[in-house]
C-alpha cells in the first residue's frame, strides 16, 4: 500500500466522521428548546468546519487552505459573539418594554 | 520516515476524532444549555487541538504547519470569550434557572455563612454580640 493511498484513506475517514457529527450538531441547533443551545450548536458546527478546512490542507495539498482556517475561525468566533449579544439586547429590551407598560397601567389604576 | 509521520498523524487525528465524539455526544446527553456548555468545550479544546496536531505533523510545507498550530492559539483564545458570552446569554433569559440550579445556591448560601462563621471565630467574637454592643453604645 501506498502511502498516498494511507493518507487519503485516513482522511476521507476523518471527513466522514466530520460530516456525521457537524449534522448531528444541526439536528441539536433545531431541536434545541432555547436560543442559547441552538447559538451552542453554532459555535460547535464552526469548530468542526475549522478542522475540516484544515484537513483539506493534507488532503489536496495546499498551503493557502490553512489562511483559509484561520479565517473561518475569526468569522465564527465573530458570529458566537454577535449572536449572544443580540439576543442579551432584545431579551433585555422586551423586559423594560414589559416593565413601561406594567408601570403604565399601574399608574393608570392609581389615579 | 514517511511511514512514522502518517502514523503519528493517524494517531492524534484518530484521538482528536473520538473527544469530537464525546463532544457531541454530550450535546444530547445532558438537558440544560449550561451542561451542555460543559461537554463542547471538549470539542473547543481537546478535540480541535489534538486533530491540528496531528495535520500540522504532516502538513506539506512548513510555513502551512505553523498557520495551523497558529489556528490552534486562536481557538483557545477565543473560544473561553464566546463561552462566556453564550453563559452570560443563559444566564440572563432564563427565567425558570431556579427551578434546576437551586441546590447549588443553597450551597453556595451555606458555604458564605461557613466562612463567615469561620471569620468570626477566628477574630474571637460572637455575630449574635455585634448588634447588641452598637445598642448599648447607644443608650
Amino acid at each position: 500500500m501506498s502511502i498516498d493511498l494511507a493518507y487519503k484513506m485516513l482522511l476521507g475517514f476523518a471527513l466522514g466522521v466530520l460530516t456525521l457529527l457537524a449534522l448531528a450538531c444541526l439536528i441539536r441547533c433545531i431541536l434545541g428548546p432555547r436560543i442559547s443551545d441552538r447559538v451552542l450548536a453554532i459555535n460547535q458546527i464552526g469548530t468542526i468546519t475549522v478542522i475540516m478546512v484544515a484537513l483539506t490542507v493534507l488532503l489536496l495539498g495546499e498551503g493557502y487552505l490553512a489562511d483559509i482556517a484561520l479565517v473561518y475561525a475569526m468569522l465564527s468566533f465573530l458570529a458566537v459573539i454577535l449572536l449572544s449579544k443580540v439576543y442579551t439586547g432584545i431579551y433585555q429590551e422586551r423586559k423594560h418594554e414589559e416593565e413601561l407598560h406594567r408601570n403604565a397601567a399601574g399608574e393608570e389604576a392609581d389615579a | 520516515m514517511e511511514w512514522i509521520r502518517f502514523g503519528l498523524t493517524a494517531l492524534l487525528v484518530l484521538s482528536g476524532l473520538v473527544f469530537c465524539c464525546i463532544g457531541v455526544y454530550g450535546l444530547f446527553k445532558f438537558k440544560y444549555a449550561a451542561n451542555r456548555m460543559h461537554a463542547a468545550a471538549i470539542v473547543d479544546t481537546l478535540g480541535i487541538s489534538l486533530c491540528m496536531l496531528g495535520f500540522a505533523v504532516s502538513a506539506p510545507d512548513l510555513f502551512s504547519g505553523l498557520k495551523i498550530l497558529l489556528v490552534i492559539v486562536f481557538w483557545w483564545l477565543s473560544s473561553p470569550v464566546a463561552s462566556h458570552l453564550l453563559c452570560r446569554l443563559e444566564i440572563t433569559t432564563d427565567e425558570q434557572r431556579d427551578e434546576y440550579m437551586h441546590v447549588h445556591m443553597a450551597t453556595l448560601k451555606r458555604e458564605r455563612e461557613e466562612a463567615e462563621a469561620a471569620v468570626y471565630a477566628a477574630a474571637g467574637i460572637d455575630p449574635d454580640e455585634i448588634g447588641n454592643e452598637a445598642k448599648e453604645e447607644q443608650a
